[in-house]
């Protein structure tokens, strides 16, 4: 039985991502946080697992042109566009603020060259108060005609290989579900020493108006997040926990502590939270309250022994 | 961020107090909340949610049409146009119903400087925000003039509350000519050109081309002007950056900068707007 039920720290929920150690295993999705400020007066940042950053690049970006947002059946498309600071103005004006919590910060990043990749990697591991990264590798390669690192195991297990031997801090890699193989391409990050992998990122996804015969959003395809896309992430995971030994970092469509747990149990060792934090902020804290109500009420010690639990 | 955004917005549980179809397709909500919030200005808005509805993943942001605070609680009152799923879903919620507000959010209309005549130009649904403009400014200002400019005689929704208030000038168009004179409203605007001596400033919300031609015609006045942009949102908090509008200093966010901007910042484009 958990000692402190309602404590500040619950030692039941803890987990460990590579180095990472969590006090829970919840952690807002990269993009839906922003820096984090944006939240800080509607959810107690203390309580995360993690905070996560939005994606950073070296350079600011403007981001895709409006309309960027459309509500579809159970889920949201995007067109964001990977609208960000970049990195000289998170470390200067985002990222002090982020020192004041006790979560580690995971920061998002992504480039167009692998040169950039590392460039990024190597100039966050260089600020105090980063505890982890996480490289977005559902980017276009520019130079391999645009196709996304993510995509392919040769890719994923490059960029994994030079980041590692770039930078000291640990490289979460986020992958896609969008690939032939998911075991494959997990395989490779961690064949080459990925310290965890976040699956999935959205799912590429277009919704167009009949009337007008437009796209409703501006990048005329998004990624598609929410409720709808939980079933494809929940096969992610478990295919990819069935392949890798590293942690698991499972995101898509959670809403509430009941879809944690099934992340957990088909192999996820954390969760992100995404688009469930535009329907109500305090979506992450009210799933870290019911696990720990979960866990009480069903006589389990430790959340880790639901990880990977999945009877066949 | 924006010196007229008062203070952090508060996630609360509501419930609807009153529900009025209004015509075929306008809705009234008012909602009432067990916490006081506020202080509101005109112009704010708030994001109303409701719990484990299927047909409305993503809250809606919606102008607050009226406020009220009791000490107790607040009400918030909704205006607003059924356009879709969301929108259909809050008009079907019967009193008594819980809804989740996040608010109050963005800025609000600035004060005019003294001595100056206000205009304040609506198009159809864009009276929502401006209605409680024309309230507290009656209070400072001598001259307020309203133009109110709809499709048809039952599009202007807030018609009889405008009739209420003394002391004000109303002007109605609507493009059928059921009410008032037959066009657009922003002729009234160019009517009004050259009669004044005193100095004005503009205030405007309502479909984009109208937004765009009151814009125009501040620029050539060289008047101040004060203009309600509108994006479909997500956050409502300035995470997503699902809302962005184009200014001068690049993309800005409507939740957050706006949803007020200086009419003079927004960068128009003919092909997918500001």
């Amino acid at each position: 039985m958990p000692k402190r039920l309602y404590g500040e720290t619950m030692s039941v929920l803890n987990v460990h991502v590579g180095r990472l150690e969590l006090q829970n295993p919840v952690m807002p999705a990269a993009g839906t946080f922003g820096y984090g400020e944006e939240y800080a007066s509607l959810i107690d940042l203390d309580r995360l697992g993690a905070i996560v950053t939005k994606g950073i690049s070296l350079a600011p970006q403007e981001g895709n042109p409006p309309p960027r947002m459309w509500e579809t059946c159970g889920g949201m498309l995007n067109s964001i566009g990977l609208h960000n600071v970049g990195l000289e103005v998170f470390a200067q004006e985002k990222l002090p603020f982020l020192r004041r919590f006790k979560a580690p910060v995971i920061v998002n990043f992504f480039g167009h060259t692998i040169d950039e990749y590392v460039e990024v990697a190597e100039k966050l591991s260089a600020l105090t108060g980063v505890a982890a990264l996480e490289a977005n590798l559902s980017c276009p390669n520019i130079k391999e005609g645009g196709i996304h690192f993510g995509s392919t195991y040769t890719s994923v297990a490059e960029i994994t290989n030079v980041l590692i031997k770039s930078v000291k801090l640990p490289i979460i890699i986020k992958l896609s579900s969008q690939v032939s193989d998911i075991k494959e391409i997990a395989l490779a990050a961690e064949g080459e020493g990925a310290e965890a992998i976040t699956l999935i990122n959205s799912v590429p996804a277009m919704a167009i108006d009949l009337d007008s015969r437009r796209p409703l959003v501006g990048g005329v395809t998004g990624g598609l997040s929410g409720p709808a896309i939980k079933p494809i992430a929940l096969k992610a995971v478990w295919e990819a926990a069935s392949a890798v030994r590293i942690p698991i970092i499972g995101v898509g469509g959670i809403t509430n502590y009941r879809d944690a747990l099934e992340f957990l149990t088909v192999g996820a060792t954390a969760v992100q939270v995404g688009t469930a934090n535009f329907t109500n902020p305090r979506t992450m804290a009210e799933i870290i309250e019911g696990l720990e109500i979960f866990l009480h009420n069903n006589g389990i010690e430790d959340l880790k022994e639901i990880i990977g639990s999945l009877k066949l | 961020m924006n010196d007229r955004a008062m203070g952090n917005p508060v996630y609360l549980k509501g419930e609807i107090r009153e529900s009025t179809s209004i015509g075929s397709v306008y809705h009234r909500l008012r909602i009432s909340l067990t916490q006081s919030i506020g202080p509101i200005i005109p112009g704010q808005f708030a994001m109303v949610s409701v719990e484990g509805a299927s047909d409305m993943l993503l809250p809606r942001p919606f102008s607050i049409h009226n406020f009220d605070n009791d000490g107790e609680g607040s009400g918030l009152d909704f205006l607003f146009k059924v356009v879709g799923k969301g929108t259909a879903l809050l008009a079907r919620l019967t009193v008594g119903s819980p809804v989740n507000i996040l608010a109050p959010l963005g800025n609000g209309f600035p004060d005019p400087p003294a001595g100056y005549r206000a205009f304040i130009i609506a198009g159809g649904m864009g009276i929502a925000p401006l209605f409680p403009l024309v309230l507290r400014l009656k209070a400072s200002l001598s001259s307020i003039s309203v133009l109110y400019g709809a499709k048809s005689q039952e599009d202007l929704v807030c018609l009889p509350e405008l009739l209420d208030i003394d002391g004000i000038t109303l002007n109605i168009t609507t493009e059928d000519g059921t009410r008032g004179e037959q066009g657009l409203v922003t002729q009234l605007l160019k009517q009004e050109k050259d009669k004044s001596e005193t100095e004005t400033i503009l205030y405007a919300c309502g479909p984009e081309p109208m937004v765009r031609t009151v814009t125009d015609f501040a620029r050539e006045r060289k008047a101040l002007c004060w203009v309600s942009i509108e994006r479909r949102m997500a956050c409502g908090v300035g995470a997503c950056l699902s809302c962005v509008v184009m200014t001068s200093d690049g993309y800005k966010r409507v939740c957050c900068e706006g949803p007020i901007f200086d009419a003079e910042e927004i960068v128009w484009r003919d092909d997918v707007g500001p």
